[in-house]
């Protein structure tokens, strides 16, 4: 728990851009949230980590030429500030039936409920992600993974305080208590669980969390992209600046899941070995075992984009609420009242495409530009695998493959894209998700955790340089 | 005021005045040059603003960082010799005419 003494000064030490200092009604809302904010993170963050002093990164700005201050820092002392990209005075609606008009700059009364309800929902993934990784520090594969997950952990701390920034300036009330029950929901929990499914999964081990950060963080930047299209200015502003730390994140899994295919490769390249067993044998992770986590995770992360077919989605679009990928590069009308767009479906034992109204299919839009960016990394990891001269390729299962919600839902979808029937799908599925035995396997090389500066766990290998310039032997956390 | 080239995928040439200290990163935001996308902001934390740099220029610049060294190894077009991140390039009077080639793609 908090006591006086922890305290902190929230106005010199919390770095922003927004002015704190001057404005009074924000200040005493701050004052309110943010003791709470400290004491779910002793509660809910990194487990035994609280004296620990690590090699992390602040935002200290938004400049470009370094936005970012790297320094040993205890994580509940981590200044977790508020910044917004700068204003740009001509911005203007970029989408829907305001497009052409200034970018509000309060929230448009209309629009209030619906985008209280977006800023909540996109909120209440930043603490979920912190709680669903809280363990993993006891067994870390080295100390540069330790400072990553920790980084990660601090900065999704921050997209939560940049959120509720927003929800206490411009929601009044209703903006404080959703922000206090952003503090009370906890990942998993029967009774007050978080709002996505995804975000109540557990976040068991290591290659879990290397596939979460590559597969579900970018979920997370696919719809701050899209949140950062938004013609309510403020939301745009934050989203934007968040992206340039989710970028990080996304290099922790990509980079993390590489190291472990490359430390798998080295070792039946050696062995010259090819049979799981073998694999396992000589203490890391074979690639069917990575395949599987693939396909868990990347299942998962598309039913994050939601229905396939969504009246919401169109409604957020066409109110100018939320923006399509990469929306002001589009060549289009930024309307999309007479296009079409193509969406499966399950008929019988077939997948067919048919044609919607593109407003309507803005959730499967987002998830195709998601998809495309996924096989871009996927190649790079069969680089790996394929540098090694070894034959294995890691695959996409078809988009309808483990699907709760959306068009697949309730449908059993092989890998390959064919429709099975139930009794198929109960004797197959373990061949591609995995197993009680999986998750004990890899869990099973997991136990402890490895602190000797310079040392990696035998299942991954160590990068191919440190952080910030550091040399692999930093001593990237300090246990005092 | 020194000059970056900036030759996209398909070929096509834009010449952008850039002053000294700034990076060719920023400069090619600011003038809408569609082939960087700079996800992290220019602070070397991801790889989407690579580009191939001519070799004719290569050897001006200051080597690369450990960090940027570790970037451009995921980078969505696989890197080569003369890789560099735009971000990580400021201007010199010294680089004027800098030729920088786009990948196909950056993520």
């Amino acid at each position: 728990m908090l006591n006086d003494s922890d305290k902190i000064d929230y106005i010199d030490k919390i770095p922003n851009n927004v002015d704190l200092g001057r404005d009074k009604v924000l200040q005493r809302a701050l004052e309110h949230w943010q003791p709470a904010y400290l004491n779910w993170w002793y509660d809910m963050g990194p487990t035994e980590s609280n004296p620990f002093h690590v090699y992390l990164r602040t935002a200290m700005s938004v400049e470009p030429d370094g936005w970012a201050q790297f320094g040993y820092v205890r994580m509940p002392e981590y200044r977790w500030g508020i910044f917004l990209q700068p204003r740009d005075p001509d911005r203007q609606v970029n989408f829907g039936v305001h497009k052409g008009d200034p970018s509000w700059q309060e929230v448009p009364g209309e629009y209030r409920s619906t985008l209280r309800r977006i800023i909540v929902t996109q909120g209440d993934t930043e603490p979920a992600s912190v709680e669903q990784q809280r363990m993993l520090g006891l067994s870390c594969p080295s100390l540069y993974d330790l400072r990553n997950i920790f980084q990660v952990n601090v900065e999704e701390g921050r997209h939560l305080w940049a959120m509720v920034y927003l929800l206490h300036r411009y929601f009044g009330r209703d903006g404080r208590e959703e922000a206090e029950a952003l503090l009370a929901r906890r990942s998993g929990d029967a009774d007050n669980p978080r709002i996505l499914g995804a975000f109540n999964e557990p976040t068991p081990d290591w290659l879990a969390f290397f596939m979460f950060t590559f597969f579900t963080d970018r979920d997370g930047k696919f719809q701050l992209c899209a949140l950062a299209e938004s013609g309510f200015d403020p939301l745009a502003r934050t989203c934007r600046f968040m992206l340039t730390e989710e970028a990080h994140h996304m290099f922790v899994g990509e980079t993390g899941v590489a190291r472990i295919i490359q430390r798998t490769c080295e070792v039946m390249a050696q062995n010259k070995i090819d049979d799981p067993a073998d694999v396992r044998a000589m203490g890391v992770i074979d690639l069917q075992t990575l395949q599987k986590y693939l396909n868990f995770h990347y299942s998962v992360t598309l039913d994050l984009y939601g229905s396939d077919v969504s009246s919401n989605a169109a409604n957020y679009y066409t109110n100018g609420l939320k923006g399509r990928f990469e929306e002001t590069k589009l060549k289009d009308d930024h309307l999309l009242a007479n296009d079409e767009y193509p969406v499966y479906e399950v008929v019988g034992d077939q997948i067919r495409a048919y044609k919607v109204p593109a407003l309507t299919a803005l959730n499967e839009r987002l998830r195709d530009d998601y998809i495309r960016e996924i096989e871009s990394g996927l190649s790079r990891w069969n680089r790996v695998i394929e540098k090694a001269g070894l034959s294995f390729r890691l695959t996409l299962p078809h988009k309808g493959f483990h699907r709760a919600i959306g068009n697949f839902a309730g449908h059993k979808i092989s890998p390959d894209g064919r429709v099975m029937t139930e009794a198929e799908w109960d004797k197959r599925h373990h061949e591609w998700l995995p197993a009680a035995a999986d998750h004990a396997y890899v869990q099973s090389l997991m136990r402890g955790r490895v602190v000797e500066p310079g040392k990696f766990a035998n299942w991954i290998a160590p990068p191919a340089r440190g952080i910030n310039s550091q040399p692999l032997n930093f001593e990237y956390v300090r246990f005092n | 005021m020194p000059k970056v080239i900036y030759v996209s995928a398909e070929g096509e040439k834009k010449e952008v005045e850039t002053p000294v200290g700034t990076t060719v990163m920023s400069a090619a935001l600011k003038n809408g040059i569609d082939g960087i996308v700079a996800e992290c902001g220019g602070v070397c934390m991801c790889s989407t603003c690579h580009v191939f740099v001519d070799e004719k220029f290569f050897d001006k610049l200051p080597p690369a960082s450990d960090t940027e060294e570790a970037v451009l190894e995921i980078s969505a077009e696989e890197r080569q010799p003369t890789s560099r991140l735009s971000c990580q390039i400021k201007m010199t009077d010294d680089l004027d005419g800098l030729i920088v080639r786009l990948p196909a793609k950056q993520r």
